[in-house]
């Protein structure tokens, strides 16, 4: 499927992420690296991580917006963020977003702090942690 | 017995067997010695003359006694007649030490136990003291220890140790003295001369091979405080006194070293006892060790360098009142033997708990009260806790359990354990953990050598539970080891957390990970060592399986140490002065933009280049490095100051074109004087032919002060009130401007921190200016007239 047409979500649980004041964090457990979207790009993360494709994201953009919609799409993947999910989701409006940059600036400086303890550590079949008896 | 062929190569072991068993024939039983890892049979056909040994051994052995590693034969060398010829030269394993100023001949079969020493005349005065010393050396060797020249004096620690110091320096220097004075004061010993040391599970043990103490003939010090079985005089010099090897209260059969105590007689009486580093230590110690030792001095040197590589250690002038050096050795002690307050978080964990005690009280130092802080269990921890009450005091420590009326968490519960902390240092160990037995010692030795408040080591994983019972945890978490970055991994000075703050009630199990990022972010960071001080369990019960729930209070964190990194961005020019640095100048520049957190402008002033560095620099056409052309050589210090008068940044630096940083040295530097203006920051400067290579944690721990331009970080106001550098100095510019700034009252901050790689190459300034080094001599000259 084109990468355009593709659902994705979160790569969860080794990825989590929270937003606050419009901007995003995303903090990847496996390699420690964190991430933060700006305000202007939020709505494109958040849509672009809950299985809107990025087909539908950019409809009705410019030439331009829609390739800056693929590049950050194909840059999400590429970092690990995100993976494919099994089924699209159809948003209720347009995705805001004002034609601004969609940054994603990766932060590394607490890698080792962050990506090197078990606890933090999650196996993609078996998920994370879970109590035994709850 | 067997006469050996005289025609045919002398076999040097059929040589020991031969002697051995034509003295053993003839000889009288004598008391024996054990040397703390060797117990020694002693016969011998001469009693008159060797007798007296018995009573110089700090733990002599009865006759008759069995399980003896050395079977000693000794005798005069007239007792061999004519049967058996004259030593052989060693070989076979076998040792032979034949000292030529008293006629004695010592010699050891390591394979077969026997030993023999034969002499042409009776023993001296100085042999009765410490006899047999090329036996105990070569026992030592065997041994992975170390017969070292030394005394060691020690305290009484728990129901059957000692912990205490290896005391050294030339003859002459004060062991005698010191040990004298020590026992004065309740301490004990295990000799004042020579002490076997060796390495023992993660610790070292200082065993008393001799029983003497001696004091100086002459009225200035005193006698012996204690009493002696026999005291008699050599050299016209000294009184020893011999110590009953059964006086436990003053003679140590075996101490833990915590600390070396090196003597220097040549200090200013009144200084300070001063940390010195484990170089130092063995300088002092290798060359009279050696120099009475018969043979192997490498090996000696390379387990002096081994001694004295793990142990802290300290100056101690030479006092005129012995009081003041008793309080001198209490203060090393307690450096070099912390009390520790150790915080062990106790939640359901009566199945584990009782091994992490354990793991405390067997450390191979700290004098530990450990707290035990009860997060509202609902099972039997706190019983299994108090069970471990005799254990813990046997063994010299403390224990002291708090309870909490309602389960409050486990960072709620590492801070009422801070709280309640008063001693020096406060340590962490989690319920199901085990610290391995030289955590103490390695972490407090990695601080000893810093200016840090933390050091953390690694982490090694256990797994107690079944696959199937930690699916989520990968095979590769058990291989090798990993950084600690967990409070049970640290150990922390008190202060640490009055700095930084208490843990974090709000971000669940990653209360550690919140703690690190935000000492991390302070100006003080925390040293590493390389070696496992943990060993972490992992278990079907371990907390952390849990962390899920807690993934919010760690992107809180990351939040938080986000905003701060925001807020401390530093706003930095650079000033890069080079002529003819084609080679080097692109690495100099990358060092100075991949600066963490800082907003970095770059001025590069070319020096009238003549290999087209200018035109280099500019065919970058970044837009965050100015290029300044000067048409007529300046120097360095011109450069500089030409450099200096393009930017407007609030901070403002130097790197040399040949040079590069460290990515964390401006963040850092930043932090430690950005409470105080008019302070220069002064990190560590390493030298290397790669400058950017990674620099290892050994040579970052061995950085010596960086008084250099490209060291130091500063804001643009204190070079400003300073004034630009004296052009006319074409080295030695630096110094010059320093001690202006001296003079003004810039004051100077070192910081732990490596901030400058130093390129070493054919072409340094230092290599090739060798004719400006009048310039030098001048700038100190201008200093001096200054101050005058």
């Amino acid at each position: 499927m084109d990468l355009l047409d593709q659902p994705h979500e979160l790569r969860s649980p080794a990825v989590i992420s929270d937003e606050v004041d419009g901007e995003v964090l995303a903090i990847d457990l496996d390699q420690g690296t964190y991430y933060v979207v700006p305000p202007a790009a939020a709505h494109v993360w958040r849509a672009l991580t809950t299985g809107v494709p990025a087909r539908v994201v950019a409809a009705d953009r410019t030439a331009d917006e829609q390739q800056a919609v693929a590049a950050f799409l194909a840059h999400l993947v590429e970092v690990g963020l995100v993976r494919a999910a099994p089924t699209p989701t159809v948003p209720d409006a347009p995705v805001p977003w004002d034609g601004s940059p969609l940054l994603l600036e990766a932060h590394d400086d607490m890698a080792d702090l962050l990506g090197l303890d078990p606890i933090h550590d999650a196996d993609d079949v078996a998920g994370w942690p879970t109590p035994t008896s709850e | 017995m067997t006469r050996p062929d005289p025609d045919g190569p002398i076999d040097p072991v059929a040589w020991v067997a031969a002697v051995h068993a034509h003295l053993a024939e003839r000889s009288v039983e004598e008391p024996g010695a054990d040397w703390g890892t060797v117990v020694v049979r002693h016969r011998t056909t001469r009693p008159e003359w060797f007798g007296p040994y018995a009573t110089a051994w700090a733990r002599p052995v009865p006759v008759g006694s069995a399980n003896h590693g050395i079977d000693l034969c000794s005798g005069a060398v007239a007792d061999l007649a004519d049967v058996i010829g004259p030593p052989p030269r060693p070989g076979h394993g076998v040792r032979i030490d034949r000292a030529a100023h008293d006629g004695t001949v010592t010699a050891w079969d390591p394979a077969s136990g026997r030993a023999v020493v034969v002499r042409v005349g009776a023993p001296d005065e100085y042999e009765q003291v410490t006899p047999l010393r090329p036996l105990v050396h070569w026992a030592a060797l065997a041994d992975g220890g170390v017969l070292v020249h030394a005394a060691v004096v020690a305290r009484r620690f728990g129901a059957d140790a000692a912990r205490g110091l290896l005391v050294v320096g030339e003859a002459g220097f004060g062991k005698s003295t010191t040990t004298a004075a020590a026992l004065g004061a309740g301490w004990v010993t295990a000799g004042d001369d020579a002490v076997l040391v060796r390495p023992d599970t993660g610790r070292w043990l200082a065993h008393g091979v001799y029983g003497a103490v001696k004091t100086k003939l002459d009225g200035d010090h005193p006698d012996l405080p204690v009493a002696a079985t026999r005291s008699w005089t050599v050299g016209g010099r000294k009184w020893v006194h011999l110590l009953s090897g059964t006086d436990a209260n003053h003679l140590a059969a075996v101490v833990d070293l915590v600390g070396v105590v090196v003597l220097d007689p040549t200090a200013d009486p009144d200084a300070p006892v001063v940390a010195v580093s484990g170089a130092r230590a063995r300088t002092a110690t290798a060359p009279s060790t050696v120099g009475a030792l018969p043979d192997r001095q490498a090996e000696v040197l390379s387990r002096i360098g081994a001694v004295c590589g793990a142990l802290p250690a300290f100056v101690l002038p030479r006092r005129v009142d012995l009081t003041r050096t008793v309080v001198d050795l209490d203060a090393v002690l307690d450096a070099a033997d912390p009390h520790v307050g150790v915080v062990i978080p106790v939640f359901d964990g009566s199945a584990f708990v009782a091994d992490a005690i354990h793991s405390v009280t067997t450390q191979s130092v700290g004098r530990c009260r450990i707290v035990v802080v009860d997060d509202a269990s609902t099972d039997d921890s706190v019983a299994v806790v108090e069970q471990t009450r005799a254990a813990v005091e046997h063994a010299g420590h403390q224990l002291v359990v708090l309870r909490a009326d309602r389960n409050r968490g486990v960072a709620a519960t590492r801070n009422r354990g801070i709280a309640e902390n008063d001693l020096p240092f406060v340590a962490f160990l989690d319920q199901d953990d085990a610290w391995t037995p030289d955590h103490v010692a390695r972490l407090r030795l990695a601080l000893h050598r810093s200016d840090a408040d933390v050091a953390y080591g690694r982490v090694r994983y256990a797994d107690v539970a079944g696959d199937a019972d930690r699916p989520w945890l990968r095979d590769r978490w058990f291989d090798g080891d990993h950084p600690g970055h967990v409070f049970g991994a640290g150990l922390f000075r008190r202060g640490a957390f009055a700095r930084i703050g208490p843990v974090a009630e709000g971000v669940g199990m990653f209360d550690d990970v919140d703690w690190y990022l935000r000492l991390r972010d302070s100006g003080l960071p925390p040293v590493t060592i390389d070696d496992v001080v943990l060993e972490r369990h992992i278990h079907t019960a371990n907390q952390s399986r849990l962390a899920s729930r807690d993934a919010a209070g760690l992107l809180h964190s990351v939040r938080d140490h986000l905003a701060r990194k925001r807020a401390a961005v530093v706003e930095l020019d650079v000033v890069i002065p080079v002529r003819n640095g084609v080679t080097f100048i692109a690495d100099a520049v990358r060092s100075a933009l991949d600066q963490e957190q800082t907003d970095t402008h770059i001025v590069v002033v070319d020096d009238a280049s003549t290999d087209g560095t200018a035109d280099l620099v500019a065919s970058w056409a970044d837009p965050r490095v100015t290029v300044v052309r000067l048409t007529e050589p300046h120097g360095i210090g011109g450069g500089r100051n030409a450099g200096a008068a393009v930017g407007r940044r609030p901070w403002l630096a130097f790197l040399d074109a040949d040079d590069v940083w460290p990515t964390d040295r401006t963040r850092l530097l930043a932090a430690a004087v950005a409470a105080d203006p008019d302070a220069l920051a002064i990190g560590q400067v390493h030298a290397t032919d790669n400058p950017t290579a990674p620099v290892s944690a050994a040579d970052r721990a061995a950085a010596p002060a960086a008084v250099l331009a490209g060291g130091i970080l500063g804001r643009r106001a204190i070079f400003d009130r300073v004034g630009p550098y004296d052009e006319s100095l074409r080295v030695g510019e630096f110094v010059e401007w320093l001690a202006r700034a001296r003079v003004l009252g810039v004051r100077e901050v070192p910081v732990p921190v490596l901030s400058l790689v130093r390129r070493l190459h054919p072409d340094s300034t230092t290599h090739t200016r060798r004719d400006d080094y009048g310039d030098y001599l001048r700038a100190v000259a201008v200093v001096r007239a200054r101050r005058r």
